[in-house]
């Protein structure tokens, strides 16, 4: 049996499946009739989970991971393997979905104002900051709720894209 | 189509210089395209037949080069320039400056686009043409004395306009004298920044009001005609998301006031080919007029849709100088059509712009399906230009089974690589205050709650997400002991993951 831990949408799912049973999965713990096959040589994919059909489109994002769309959304993905994670467990360090989350910039752009400090507690959908990128002020928030641990720019600072932000823990 | 023209110059990008080549194509016309050195692949330059270009990717060296726009028409035979919408559509001087050249421009005379550009001239023109308008200033305020006190007569809240602007650009919405000095900077600084022109006036900000435009189209033979209403009420930050024709708010009886009125805003502008005069709307179908635009609109395939007319071939047609050949009589609306904007934005993340570059990619079809789109499997989205991918829109006989059909529709649409709209238009969609078409402008800013809770894909996605970590991994645990044992050693995990997967 192999697990591995996902970081999908602000939470962790647990995906097991064993290689030699093809066709069974376990999603946090429940069982799944699955089978996957990709589209000729696009990164395409049809899944059909209990016989519920999914089509799904995977990107690699360098260094972060993979983004994958589905119904009209997009994800952004992490995978960690379950000996990776128990390496960190054991290494004192908290598990990602518990850990510091960054907030890169998604775009070039100019910091126009910051609205939080470290320590500062933030709910979910907080505003982060205002960035300004082509004219337009664009809000950034917190992708979960937590304590900043670090902001890295200030007002008036030009950002490049994937710059550092902010950091909440 | 006999016309004092061969070939058109397509001013523009995306999604609307394929639309206009379409309608040029079926006219029989030529097509020059041009592009920015960021979109020498963009569909529009594969689709026309010759293309050239026109400067450096941001849009002020390259689509708003008014100048080199007229030197590639003449350097390419073009005989008229189209300006789609947005870059100099609605720029007086780029229309001269082509007349100028001896190039028919695919719009309105000058004086009407300079007249409709300034808000508070227009205001006056309506006003003078018996067409109501919203209680305001009659001309630009000087200062913020001047502001406040022209607030405290009509009563707050206020809006600050730009007299040059448009698109929401120098625009705030002021809900007490304490705020207003700061907002009067804000708006002035962004006028001045956006339209080189910091000039404001003030209007009341009505409230609970549905924004309603109707199509207009005039000759030069002094014709003019409506082609009924769209509903345009789903805004953020001024910015349309969805439009649909016809309008839950309107009656025959109404609609016939209503399309007197922008039909007489066109006469007061000596209007010639298609623009869109748009009403306020409040809930005792008292209407204002807002402004005219004096251009082909993002929207305007609903109003094609529910009218069977082709707008931009009539555009071409009226700018040839062919007389409409439409009396107000002859435009019927039949069944009801629905747009929804794709956009590279995220809404799970305040619409923040979404750039990449787009992966595979499958646009939804089928009958009523209409998809005007500038897409195709490897486009770079960048934030030089406007985040609008693509338009789906849809007709259906009525308004429940366009609805229907447009769920339909978003849900065939595969965009991979980006972030786009289409979650917020399948929310939306599924609201009962949509579906009962109780909407106004204020309703997706003030009551439309951001999706938060538990996406319902997240167990597909995270089972993918293992299935292909796993299998990369033994694809490299392979390759490694390929390298150490030689290749004979591999097993059938060499066969890499794609196979191993389509098996799995």
């Amino acid at each position: 049996m192999v697990k591995y831990a996902v970081h999908v949408a602000g939470r962790e799912v647990e995906v097991a499946f064993d290689p030699r049973r093809p066709g069974c999965a376990w999603i946090d713990g429940v069982a799944v009739a699955a089978d996957c096959q990709q589209v000729g040589s696009q990164p395409v994919f049809s899944l059909l989970v209990d016989g519920r059909a999914y089509e799904l489109v995977v990107q690699d994002v360098p260094g972060e991971g993979l983004r994958i769309g589905v119904g009209g959304a997009l994800y952004d993905v992490a995978v960690e393997d379950e000996r990776a994670r128990e390496l960190a467990r054991l290494a004192g360090r908290r598990g990602e979905a518990g850990g510091e989350t960054p907030v890169k910039a998604p775009m070039p752009g100019l910091v126009v104002s910051v609205a939080v400090s470290p320590g500062d507690e933030v709910a979910a959908h907080q505003r982060l900051l205002i960035l300004e990128a082509m004219k337009m002020e664009n809000e950034l928030r917190a992708p979960r709720a937590g304590r900043v641990r670090a902001v890295h720019v200030g007002p008036g600072e030009k950002v490049e894209q994937g710059r550092l932000l902010v950091v909440l823990d | 189509m006999k016309t004092p023209f061969k070939k058109v110059l397509i001013a523009n990008r995306g999604e609307i210089a394929v639309r206009i080549i379409r309608a040029c194509r079926q006219l029989g016309l030529g097509t020059v395209a041009v592009y920015s050195e960021a979109d020498r692949q963009a569909l529009h330059v594969r689709l026309a037949d010759e293309a050239f270009c026109v400067g450096p990717p941001p849009a002020r060296q390259s689509y708003l080069r008014g100048e080199a726009l007229v030197e590639i028409a003449r350097r390419s035979a073009a005989e008229a320039v189209h300006p789609g919408y947005g870059f100099l559509a609605e720029n007086a001087a780029f229309a001269q400056m082509v007349r100028e050249a001896g190039l028919v421009f695919v719009g309105p005379a000058p004086d009407s686009i300079a007249l409709m550009g300034d808000k508070v001239r227009a205001r006056r023109a309506a006003r003078a043409a018996g067409v109501p308008v919203v209680p305001g200033t009659d001309g630009e305020v000087s200062d913020v004395a001047e502001a406040a006190a022209v607030a405290g007569a009509i009563g707050y809240p206020i809006l600050l306009k730009a007299a040059a602007g448009g698109g929401g650009k120098g625009m705030r919405v002021v809900r007490a004298p304490e705020d207003l000095a700061s907002a009067f900077q804000l708006a002035s600084s962004e006028a001045h920044g956006a339209f080189g022109h910091g000039g404001l006036y003030v209007e009341r900000r009505l409230e609970g009001v549905r924004h309603i435009e109707f199509q207009v189209i005039g000759d030069r033979y002094g014709n003019v005609v409506h082609l009924g209403e769209r509903e345009c009420s789903i805004q953020r930050r001024l910015q349309k998301l969805v439009e649909e024709a016809p309008s839950t708010a309107l009656d025959d009886a109404l609609r016939e006031r209503m399309g007197q009125a922008a039909v007489a805003a066109a006469r007061a502008a000596q209007y010639e080919n298609a623009g869109t005069v748009e009403f306020l709307l409040d809930a005792d179908r008292t209407f204002y007029f807002l402004e005219m635009n004096t251009r082909l609109q993002v929207e305007h395939p609903v109003t094609e849709l529910v009218t069977g007319l082709d707008l931009v071939a009539m555009q071409l047609r009226v700018a040839a100088g062919e007389p409409l050949g439409l009396r107000q009589d002859d435009v019927r609306l039949r069944g009801w059509a629905i747009e929804c904007r794709i956009s590279a934005e995220d809404p799970a993340n305040s619409f923040l712009p979404s750039i990449g570059t787009v992966g595979p990619l499958r646009e939804p079809s089928g009958p009523g399906v209409r998809v005007d789109s500038a897409l195709y499997h490897g486009l770079a989205v960048s934030l030089y230009y406007d985040p609008l991918l693509a338009k789906v829109i849809v007709w259906a006989a009525d308004r429940p089974t366009a609805i229907r059909r447009m769920r339909q529709a978003l849900g065939e649409f595969r965009i991979g690589g980006v972030h786009t709209t289409i979650p917020f238009h399948l929310r939306l969609l599924d609201l009962p205050e949509f579906r009962m078409g109780a909407v106004d402008t204020a309703f997706l800013e003030e009551r439309f709650a951001p999706a938060d809770g538990e996406p319902r894909d997240a167990g597909v996605v995270a089972l993918l997400a293992a299935l292909l970590t796993d299998e990369r991994r033994q694809r490299r645990q392979a390759a490694l002991a390929a390298t150490v044992d030689g290749p004979a050693s591999s097993g059938w995990r060499a066969r890499g993951w794609r196979e191993t997967l389509r098996r799995w």
